[in-house]
């Protein structure tokens, strides 16, 4: 079920009036589970396999990591117990995803054809379950944290909890001592379970990490949303608590990107696509180039910000995504600004256990190299993938080598950083063209078109960029009170624009909304 | 951790001021829509063109009298070209993109069909295309209901679709080629009439994905006329294969029992010389010629009578 439909629409209202009809969090944990499967499951994707049959996958996935995270979480297992459970999680939860990911792969590069066309063809055809890498990573986050400190903040097994000691819980809001605390959430009284303020996180574990597991704001496209981030969180919520002003600005946000620059975008860029770019000058295969940067950013902070402000929605804090990461002025700084739930995901599960920056400087090129290509082939089992992984790898450890990029340079406007932002974006956006052009060899043509044919721009292709490309532009430039100073606007008349803004941009998502397509990222 | 509770929301307080300014905003742009923003011709993407298209056919009142089908070489026949009494009974469903097949579904979303529906002949065997499958999918949206009910969600009314419809009439040129007042008679080898009209068509041709559609047009008294249509010569291969669709056009014209006209080679008569935009599609002065030939051979050559029953 795509965000910006009207059947998602049709189905958020009842949910959300469900959700809040009753503050228990038995009731609103069990209307958001089956919400989620239910929004995981809806209509066909674009092949025409039905999603429904992807919900049992989605329902093993949330029961391995919940038994194993119980059994990480006991502290009456042994060290050694406890060691096998995560490695067989890990095992189980890699093998899935390699599966779906890798299964054409393996099955057209590996299998013998002795097998039979038929059986080869049967397992390259296996469709890759939308959503699968970002709540595969989510398990593995869980299980790994569980493992390491031995508890979740807001998660405790039953049987590891201190038996209930009759106190009474406290009343209204949850105070501050209480919070994520939870021996004193272990000590409340003996109707925790039915207590709305109850904070007796051994109640519902299983619910509790199912929900983490399938929120639908952000189970198929993210952010990628770790257990220390979220489970302190669950607690029945009540509409009066609800941020409207953060999930109405992001929300509009999220849809003007998406439904107006996005989707917009996706028409001109729909040129870049064999053989039809090989006609185009080749002033507009640059220009292409730049609006396939704006689209990809667009339709990624797009979702990630719908669903930041969903969970608002809901009463959950989700993690920041993207921090206008096309002003990085070089590519170490992009990865702090793009795609922040992965590439934290990946220093912390990949790049620091591998040693991180601690054992030297040819490991460290190493681990920066391995964990980016492997963060290429999270996106895909594809050679375009694994290019763009390495030549970011090769990047982060060129930058690293000269000493580039240590610090974030967030208030340096120095025509110097504008420079070093302008070559970052152009390397960038090179790199992005191996998205659109999966296919290695056609992504090498393009660029040869790019070198060879004649020069030219074609009107309309400028026309789409230069104006649903502004939009991004202004949003790198204009989204912070650096720029506001800088203008030496009033802070009144800056909450006026601000204002105005938000207004003009859900009046442009009502009257110009391009076509409608999937998410970049539902692919991967 | 320390948890800021946020205050109640108030009516002054965001984001009530956005949601009020925004339907503002739109309320406005409503206004003007009614008051004196004339509708975009041109769309900036093909999709928009396409959408422009479709939502003009389906909400146009009166019904248009001629339609025109086909793919974006066909599109480029503004209704605008077409002199009185067509100019404002015509509708255009050449889809940019598309196949003749999308047309004719469109087409048949209205009940009361044009009186003559001229199909090009350039894509007549093609499947369907993906962009066919995706404009017809999007007939099933509500967002069509609402562009059909009112103007603000129309595409023909986008600003974008606007800003870039001023930009484009400034970009085309002026028409420098002189066009004779009296056009030629069309040659006798540019209409072919099926060799005859009588008995009722055969209800099992041979397997056509556009059959349906033609038998349901002449079973409603459409004049239906096959359309060849001239093209560039620096077509793609799959599209340049001019003899092939003509003898397929030719054949089927003799299954369907339809007309066909041959519009490739006339725009040469009387010194006219074709010119294209991309080298496939005529530009604004050659395309406002082809239609003024071909208003003039529609009222020249009226429907032969079927079964005794006068044709239109």
């Amino acid at each position: 079920m795509l965000f910006n439909t009207w059947t998602f629409a049709a189905f958020l209202l009842p949910v959300w009036l469900l959700y809040y009809a009753r503050r228990r969090l038995d009731w609103q944990i069990g209307v958001l589970v089956t919400a989620s499967f239910t929004f995981y499951g809806w209509g066909t994707d674009p092949t025409g396999f039905a999603r429904w049959k992807l919900i049992p996958l989605l329902a093993v996935s949330c029961a391995i990591n919940g038994l194993a995270t119980r059994h990480l979480l006991d502290s009456r297992r042994s060290p050694a117990h406890r060691r096998r459970v995560l490695g067989a999680a890990l095992v189980a939860n890699l093998g899935i995803l390699g599966f779906f990911k890798y299964a054409g792969l393996f099955a057209t590069t590996l299998l013998p054809a002795s097998l039979g066309a038929g059986l080869i063809d049967w397992v390259a055809d296996i469709p890759l379950p939308v959503g699968i890498s970002f709540y595969t990573f989510q398990g593995i986050s869980l299980v790994v944290d569980a493992y390491r400190s031995g508890t979740i903040p807001g998660l405790v097994p039953r049987e590891t909890s201190i038996p209930a000691a009759r106190e009474p819980c406290p009343t209204g809001r949850n105070s501050i001592e209480s919070y994520g605390n939870t021996s004193t959430n272990a000590n409340a009284n003996a109707n925790a379970d039915t207590n709305p303020n109850s904070r007796h996180t051994g109640t519902l574990f299983h619910g509790r990490i199912w929900f983490f597991k399938c929120f639908f704001p952000q189970l198929v496209a993210g952010p990628i949303v770790k257990a220390s981030q979220f489970f302190h969180q669950i607690e029945a919520k009540s509409i009066r608590n609800i941020d409207w002003n953060g999930a109405v600005r992001m929300l509009i946000t999220g849809f003007f990107f998406k439904m107006v620059v996005a989707d917009n975008l996706k028409e001109a860029t729909a040129s870049i696509a064999a053989p039809h770019f090989e006609t185009l000058p080749s002033g507009t295969l640059l220009v292409l180039l730049y609006a396939f940067s704006f689209q990809i950013f667009a339709d990624f902070a797009g979702y990630s910000l719908i669903a930041q402000g969903l969970g608002k929605l809901f009463g959950y804090e989700l993690p920041l995504n993207f921090n206008r990461p096309y002003l990085a002025a070089s590519l170490t700084e992009f990865w702090r600004r793009w795609h922040l739930s992965l590439s934290s995901w990946l220093r912390e599960y990949l790049y620091l256990p591998l040693g991180g920056n601690r054992k030297g400087h040819k490991r460290t090129y190493f681990n920066l190299f391995a964990v980016m290509f492997l963060g290429g082939l999270w996106h895909g089992a594809a050679w375009s993938y694994a290019v763009w992984g390495i030549a970011h790898g090769v990047g982060l450890a060129l930058e690293r080598w000269l000493g580039i990029g240590r610090k974030a340079e967030l208030g340096d406007w120095s025509p110097m950083r504008w420079l070093r932002a302008l070559i970052t974006f152009h390397v960038v956006s090179f790199l992005w063209l191996l998205f659109q052009l999966p296919q290695f060899s056609q992504a090498l043509h393009y660029l040869r078109c790019l070198a060879t044919n004649p020069f030219g721009i074609l009107p309309q292709y400028v026309f789409v960029t230069l104006l649903f490309g502004l939009p991004i532009v202004l949003h790198h430039l204009w989204a912070s009170s650096e720029a506001w100073r800088n203008l030496h606007i009033s802070p009144k008349w800056s909450d006026r624009v601000e204002v105005s803004s938000y207004a003009l941009m859900l009046a442009l998502v009502v009257v110009m909304p391009g076509s409608p397509g999937e998410f970049i990222y539902f692919q991967f | 951790m320390i948890r800021v509770m946020p205050k109640p929301m108030s009516l002054l307080k965001p984001p009530v001021p956005i949601l009020l300014l925004g339907l503002g905003f739109l309320g406005v742009w409503r206004l003007a829509i009614a008051l004196w923003i004339q509708p975009a011709t041109f769309g900036e993407s093909n999709y928009q063109a396409n959408c422009i298209r479709i939502e003009s056919y389906l909400s146009q009142d009166p019904a248009p009298k001629l339609a025109l089908i086909g793919s974006s070489l066909t599109g480029r026949l503004l209704p605008e070209y077409f002199d009185p009494p067509f100019r404002h009974a015509v509708a255009n469903l050449g889809l940019d993109g598309g196949t003749p097949w999308a047309g004719l579904i469109v087409l048949n979303r209205r009940e009361e069909l044009p009186e003559i529906v001229c199909i090009e002949t350039y894509l007549l065997d093609a499947e369907p295309s993906a962009n066919d499958r995706a404009l017809v999918r999007q007939l099933e949206e509500p967002g069509i209901a609402l562009a059909l009910a009112d103007p603000l969600f129309r595409a023909e009314y986008r600003p974008s679709a606007l800003l870039y419809n001023q930009m484009k009439r400034r970009r085309d040129p002026v028409i420098v080629q002189e066009v004779e007042d009296t056009l030629p008679s069309p040659p006798a080898t540019a209409w072919q009439r099926p060799k005859s009209f009588a008995g009722r068509m055969d209800r099992s041709p041979p397997s056509h994905t556009l059959t349906p559609f033609i038998v349901n047009l002449r079973d409603h008294g459409v004049r239906v006329i096959l359309l060849d249509m001239p093209k560039g010569d620096t077509a793609p291969p799959e599209v340049s294969i001019e003899n092939r669709t003509s003898d397929s056009a030719a054949a089927w014209a003799e299954v369907w029992q339809v007309e066909r006209l041959d519009l490739r080679h006339v725009l040469g008569h009387n010194g006219w010389i074709p010119h294209y935009t991309d080298g496939i599609h005529l530009d604004s002065p050659s395309a406002r010629h082809l239609v003024r030939m071909l208003s003039r051979y529609l009222a020249l050559q009226p429907a032969r009578t079927i079964n005794g029953a006068k044709g239109h």
